[in-house]
């Protein structure tokens, strides 16, 4: 285990708001080319779909038997990456864990963009867009209601309820900190944090509230890092399809999900810690223990891949091994492999206390993992519906360019929202950061050694 | 009436609060804190009367809950959809399997 930051001098107040703030410094020409060449990835997924949305689903790739594939692996994997935001700022701040003060406000971020980017694929799914309101009960002349017992209407109560709550959670913690920075703040800037702080001074009776609802709201987020994930899984496991109906399965995603979603926020704080010249808040002994979580969830992810062989095996159901067999060996195999060596091979070099403290390696193997588990939701999806009950109804599918743009943009358009973020909203919470001055110096008080 | 603003720094908070008792006990008059951080200890030692803002979070909360279910439950029976020869409003069967052995 890397040691806690050791900290030569004391850091004051002062010097955390120079480097946070310091980060929200007029961006470079670079930066610009940067956010301009994300979002004309985006622009060029947005003429694809709506391409899509003029001609019709057609132009996918999605036929008969396959018509889940690309977007709903895209929704799910992008779902999945949220969840880490919430485990580090809801979960563990339950738990008073004191390494996650220095990455949850990114953490946090990163599962707001996720869950938008998340949030358009049902739509990007649907063949008429404009007729996505359908999904919600709204009153109407028909008394025609969706129906409360499809996994469906579930699923999207329970991605807005997410992207509700998270987006509550993420701009509350915000309000000192951009309160902060409108006191540094200059220009239309000024003016934009001094509406976002909502009146913020700091007092005692302000402090209070704060304290108190961020509680409630760390209480109230935690069921959902559990519950949206397994709504999410239920999709498929309360359909009959061989390879999707499994009890597993809620665990099995929620695993999964905190997995990419942790390594999702490694493969971002990595390169941005270096670009942003934060390493002094965001240090090795941090990664340590994001890794850490990766190495655990990896485990429990591999845990369910052998329980999943197991169950199909011993429970006998001869369609049900069909379908895995096709999984393992069929022409898709290799996908299958390519995703037990990122996601339960490669992350085992994370038992070793010297990598979980070399950047280039864990930045690396998290983007294996990420890939790793995007192939598991593909696999997972699309796979098994290649091969279904009756012979005659087996397909393959291959996915045309508006399916892969539109997955190049989902990515470009998610990491462009963040660097978006990073310049000018606070990246690491100044508040928690102070806080956990105050922890240390009365640490430092009692004599005792700092390895939390 | 005119206020009195005292600036200081402190290395934790205790002190800090330790400070505000003996400002209060002086008796001079409604004291108020601005500080960086949220302390427990400032809080207590301001001593602070309960809020009434959590009746509105109270209310909010079961307001939510009803609401919810009434959506829930009002649509299910406006369309009256069978699904499966299931009772319209079936309500998960936990307490059933606990009591069916």
């Amino acid at each position: 285990m890397a040691a806690a930051p050791k900290v030569p001098l004391e850091p004051t107040f002062s010097d955390i708001d120079r480097s946070v703030l310091g980060v929200m410094s007029t961006p470079s020409r670079l930066y610009w080319a940067w956010i301009a060449f994300c979002f004309t990835l985006v622009g060029i997924a947005g003429a694809l779909w709506a391409r899509q949305i003029y001609s019709g689903l057609g132009v996918t790739g999605l036929r008969q038997p396959v018509m889940w594939a690309i977007y709903i692996t895209n929704f799910v994997f992008w779902v999945g990456i949220a969840h880490s935001g919430t485990l580090i700022s809801a979960i563990l701040f339950l738990f008073r864990t004191k390494w996650r003060t220095a990455v949850y406000r990114a953490a946090e971020t990163m599962t707001i963009f996720a869950v938008a980017t998340a949030g358009l694929f049902p739509l990007i799914h649907l063949g008429r867009v404009w007729f996505f309101y359908w999904l919600l009960p709204y009153p109407n002349e028909r008394y025609l209601q969706p129906d409360f017992r499809s996994p469906l209407v579930w699923d999207a109560f329970a991605v807005s309820t997410y992207l509700t709550v998270s987006a509550l959670f993420w701009s509350m913690g915000l309000i000192p900190d951009i309160a902060n920075a409108r006191e540094a703040a200059v220009g239309w800037r000024k003016k934009i944090f001094t509406v976002l702080a909502m009146g913020w001074q700091g007092t005692d009776r302000q402090w209070r509230h704060y304290s108190m609802i961020y509680l409630l709201m760390a209480g109230l987020a935690t069921p959902l890092v559990v519950s949206v994930h397994s709504v999410v899984s239920w999709d498929f496991a309360m359909a009959i399809n061989p390879g999707w109906h499994s009890t597993i399965f809620a665990p099995y995603f929620v695993a999964g999900a905190i997995f990419s979603g942790v390594s999702m926020v490694m493969t971002l704080l990595i390169p941005m810690r270096k670009l942003l010249g934060i390493e002094d808040l965001l240090t090795p002994w941090h990664f340590d223990n994001l890794a850490k979580v990766v190495l655990l969830t990896s485990l429990v992810v591999s845990y369910a891949y052998v329980t999943e062989a197991f169950m199909t095996w011993y429970a006998g159901d001869p369609i049900e091994q069909m379908t895995f067999h096709m999984r393992y060996f069929g022409p898709w195999g290799w996908m299958y492999w390519v995703m037990v060596l990122c996601n339960c091979v490669i992350p085992l070099l994370l038992f070793s206390p010297r990598i979980r403290v070399n950047m280039m390696a864990l930045w690396i193997i998290t983007i294996f993992v990420n890939i790793g588990m995007w192939f598991e939701r593909f696999v997972i999806i699309a796979g098994s519906l290649t091969a279904n009950f009756e012979p005659s109804q087996w397909g393959s599918y291959r996915p045309s360019i508006t399916e892969i743009m539109i997955t190049i943009g989902s990515f470009a358009w998610f990491v462009g929202l963040f660097s978006l973020f990073v310049k000018f909203l606070p990246i690491v919470s100044m508040t928690e950061l102070k806080e956990g001055i105050v922890w240390l110096r009365k640490a430092l008080k009692k004599g005792h050694s700092i390895a939390a | 009436m005119s206020a009195i603003a005292i600036i200081s720094s402190f290395t934790d908070d205790a002190d800090c609060a330790r400070a505000i008792e003996a400002i209060r006990d002086a008796k001079i008059g409604e004291l108020k804190t601005f500080s960086p951080i949220p302390s427990h200890k400032i809080e207590h030692a301001i001593g602070l009367s309960k809020s009434p803002t959590r009746w509105f979070s109270l209310t909010g909360g079961i307001s939510g809950v009803l609401t919810g279910l009434a959506v829930t439950i009002g649509t299910t029976y406006e369309w009256g959809l069978n699904a499966g020869g299931k009772p319209l409003l079936s309500w998960p069967t936990i307490g059933k399997n606990l009591t069916r052995s």
